[in-house]
């Protein structure tokens, strides 16, 4: 188990990673943020890269998690598909908002190990749509999981940097458009 | 006429590697360093001819600015008579082309661009609903979220491209080929 301290840093590095990107963040703006000293955040995880890579694997752990909550919570819970879209939409707004320094982190960073863990997102939501959607749909589960994933993404990110994209009326409007396929 | 060309030829170098390192390093870490070495020119060239990194950001988005509402006129030419299948995957097929060729303002327009003026990328996005309204009107549908959405998936599918990740887009077209699906699924409601 991690520490108070350990945890505070780390929170404050996700923060100041996202903020101003892997490069430019400093290990002084991370400690200064932590309310501890940059000595005290060497002594804990080393070196820079280090902690980054601290920050991108506890955020994946969690991420899964998260994910896997809402696969669970939803799961052959509903008798239509709009009323499982309209569930699932909501909560993959919900994940994005709680995740996304994390997130935009691991997108926009050139991390092999992103790759293939997309790739396993994708697919293991592909299969939860194809599940909780009829049988004769014409709709690919899996694209219509990253169409949900890639829009939710953008438009989260928009309100992370002060963007006023009307972030409200875009989900309601992407719920509206995809029920017009069921 | 020769000393013309040649101011051109050096800001142009200097504006396509700035292009470069901001997009991949972000705004914060690029240094004019850098930028200077990918360009091939001296930091004192590059300090003479922009004069501070700030001002060498916004002349990159400038020429961005113009180089999308160039290549965006592409996308809304008039189409021929074709089946609405047919014309959304032409559509998604440019669209991606389009993303592709300007990934680099793209992406540094949603990660960076904090300018009051409403870049060029977002008035494209705007008018991809606006078009598909007129050409496909549909009471039901809710157009601003659907060119929004369009170019969000075109766009993150780039970002796989960009960093060279393969796993969501390995087949590529037929991915584009399901996509297409799911657009027009909604406009043939």
């Amino acid at each position: 188990m991690t520490n108070e301290t350990e945890k505070k840093i780390l929170n404050a590095a996700l923060n100041v990673f996202a903020k101003k990107g892997k490069d430019a963040a400093t290990t002084k703006a991370i400690a200064e943020q932590a309310g501890r000293t940059e000595m005290t955040l060497f002594r804990k995880f080393g070196t820079k890269k280090n902690l980054f890579d601290m920050v991108m694997i506890q955020n994946m752990k969690k991420m899964q998690t998260d994910m896997e909550t809402i696969v669970n919570d939803l799961d052959n819970k509903f008798e239509t598909p709009d009323v499982f879209l309209e569930n699932y939409i909501r909560r993959i707004v919900q994940f994005y908002k709680n995740n996304i320094e994390a997130i935009t982190l691991m997108i926009n960073n050139d991390n092999p190990n992103v790759d293939s863990l997309m790739g396993d997102i994708n697919n293991y939501v592909g299969k939860f749509i194809k599940r909780n959607l009829p049988k004769d749909s014409k709709v690919d589960p899996k694209t219509l999981g990253i169409f949900i994933n890639t829009y939710i993404y953008s438009l989260t990110l928009e309100v992370f940097n002060n963007r006023n994209i009307q972030f409200d009326e875009k989900i309601e409007g992407m719920i509206n458009n995809i029920n017009l396929c069921f | 006429m020769t000393d013309t060309l040649k101011k051109t030829g050096t800001e142009e170098k200097i504006l396509d590697a700035a292009l470069k390192v901001f997009a991949r390093k972000g705004y914060d870490a690029a240094t004019t360093r850098a930028i200077a070495e990918e360009s091939g020119f001296t930091e004192m060239t590059l300090f003479r001819k922009f004069q501070t990194k700030k001002n060498l950001f916004d002349q990159v988005m400038n020429r961005g600015n113009k180089q999308i509402e160039k290549d965006a006129a592409k996308l809304f030419i008039p189409q021929d008579d074709k089946n609405v299948r047919e014309f959304v995957k032409s559509f998604v097929l440019s669209l991606d082309e389009f993303v592709l060729t300007n990934f680099e303002y793209f992406h540094l327009t949603i990660l960076e661009d904090n300018s009051k003026i409403k870049p060029n990328v977002r008035l494209t996005i705007d008018y991809i609903s606006e078009y598909f309204k007129e050409h496909y009107p549909n009471k039901e549908l809710d157009y601003i979220a659907f060119g929004y959405s369009m170019s969000t998936f075109i766009y993150s599918l780039n970002i796989d491209r960009y960093y060279r990740r393969t796993a969501t887009i390995e087949n590529y077209d037929e991915l584009l080929d399901k996509f297409t699906d799911i657009l027009c699924c909604m406009l043939e409601n």
